[in-house]
């Protein structure tokens, strides 16, 4: 077992509680899962601990894999999953952000500004327009923003799209179409 | 089929021809038909620069320690075991852990003293323990006067003074 060895493979090992196997599996897939969710979220803090959560359920949830899908397609969906169910209990907890965020408006900028150096102007320019697409991103339906990111930034094909989702390839298609749409008119300003 | 109504089938068609999701002869189609349509030329230009913008979107990178934390929370949990999962499922998760500790405190004293009661049956006391209890007060003899020069013979002292200052 080594760092060629399947990803399907290492989880086969992890259901048996090999912790060296699931070692090389986080490493292998930390940096899309933390991004997945950054993209969705647009909170870096909060991707972090969910990225963390994330790994935790592939670990307790390693037997119930049937190998009937693709590894990543597998942990992408479990990724999805954990972003929706943090989505509903933060709606859930809405009001009480709203009592925090009067008492404490600094909790509104985006912290990665904040810890730019001032003379990194190139830098700042690269954070700001960052920001500004991962805002278009955020005003997408969240059906929508799964399946472009999935798109755009980890490439998966509109069946693979279609599995993580739980929908057809055609409304992918037509997910997708919409979310173009959204993100043209956003982007264009930019 | 007119043009117009053409140009609306192609643009939907657009986006899957740009992930390279099209059949060989719905590709075919589309660049025919971008290739004599300026409008629909334009549209696809445009959802390219689209595609280009969102690639502005820095990536991050775990902080280091990544796995040490996620397999520290597996160790927790694995620690809390099935009392852990117990309250996580009974939707205790989301509670301090203060709160948790308190209410399980007051379920146990409430068990507690249940329980002792329904075990040991209480009597009230017997008259001849009442009386030795009587007799164990009085050999400690707690209203004679206290040897002079000792702590408690100062103290007394020194409120008496305090007495007899007062009025
Ligand atoms: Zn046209």
């Amino acid at each position: 077992m080594d760092f060629l060895t399947p990803s399907e493979e290492l989880l086969a090992r992890v259901a048996e509680g090999d912790e060296y196997a699931f070692q090389i599996l986080v490493d292998r897939h930390q940096t899309p899962v933390l991004n997945l969710i950054y993209r969705f979220l647009g909170d870096r803090q909060k991707s972090e601990d969910l990225a963390q959560e994330t790994f935790f359920q592939v670990w307790r949830s390693a037997k119930a894999y049937k190998g009937k899908s693709k590894f990543t397609t597998w942990l992408y969906r479990i990724t999805v999953n954990r972003c929706l169910s943090e989505i509903k209990s933060a709606r859930r907890k809405k009001w009480l952000q709203f009592f925090r965020d009067m008492t404490d408006p600094k909790d509104l900028q985006d912290e990665s500004l904040l810890d730019a150096a001032p003379n990194a102007e190139d830098l700042l320019i690269t954070r700001e327009r960052s920001r500004q697409v991962s805002n278009a991103l955020q005003t997408l339906p969240e059906n929508q923003r799964i399946a472009l990111i999935l798109k755009r930034y980890e490439d998966l094909s509109y069946e693979e799209i279609s599995s993580v989702l739980g929908c057809s390839i055609p409304a992918v298609e037509s997910l997708l179409v919409r979310a173009k749409r959204t993100l043209q008119k956003k982007l264009e300003k930019i | 089929m007119s043009l117009t109504m053409k140009c609306h089938k192609i643009e939907n068609k657009l986006s899957a021809y740009q992930d390279g999701e099209l059949s060989a002869s719905e590709k075919e189609q589309v660049e025919r038909h971008l290739a004599g349509c300026y409008a629909c030329r334009e549209q696809h230009v445009k959802l390219q620069q689209t595609w280009q913008a969102l690639g502005e979107m820095t990536e991050i990178r775990p902080t280091p320690g990544f796995y040490k934390r996620v397999s520290q929370n597996i160790d927790q949990a694995s620690e809390r075991g099935a009392w852990g999962t117990l309250l996580g499922n009974l939707g205790f998760k989301s509670l301090p852990s203060p709160i948790i500790a308190s209410v399980i405190l007051a379920i146990g004293i409430l068990c507690g003293t249940f329980i002792g009661k329904s075990l040991i049956n209480v009597q009230p006391l017997h008259p001849a323990a009442v009386r030795s209890e009587e007799g164990l007060l009085s050999s400690l003899r707690v209203f004679d006067p206290v040897p002079p020069g000792t702590l408690a013979d100062d103290y007394e002292r020194l409120l008496s003074y305090n007495e007899s200052h007062i009025r």
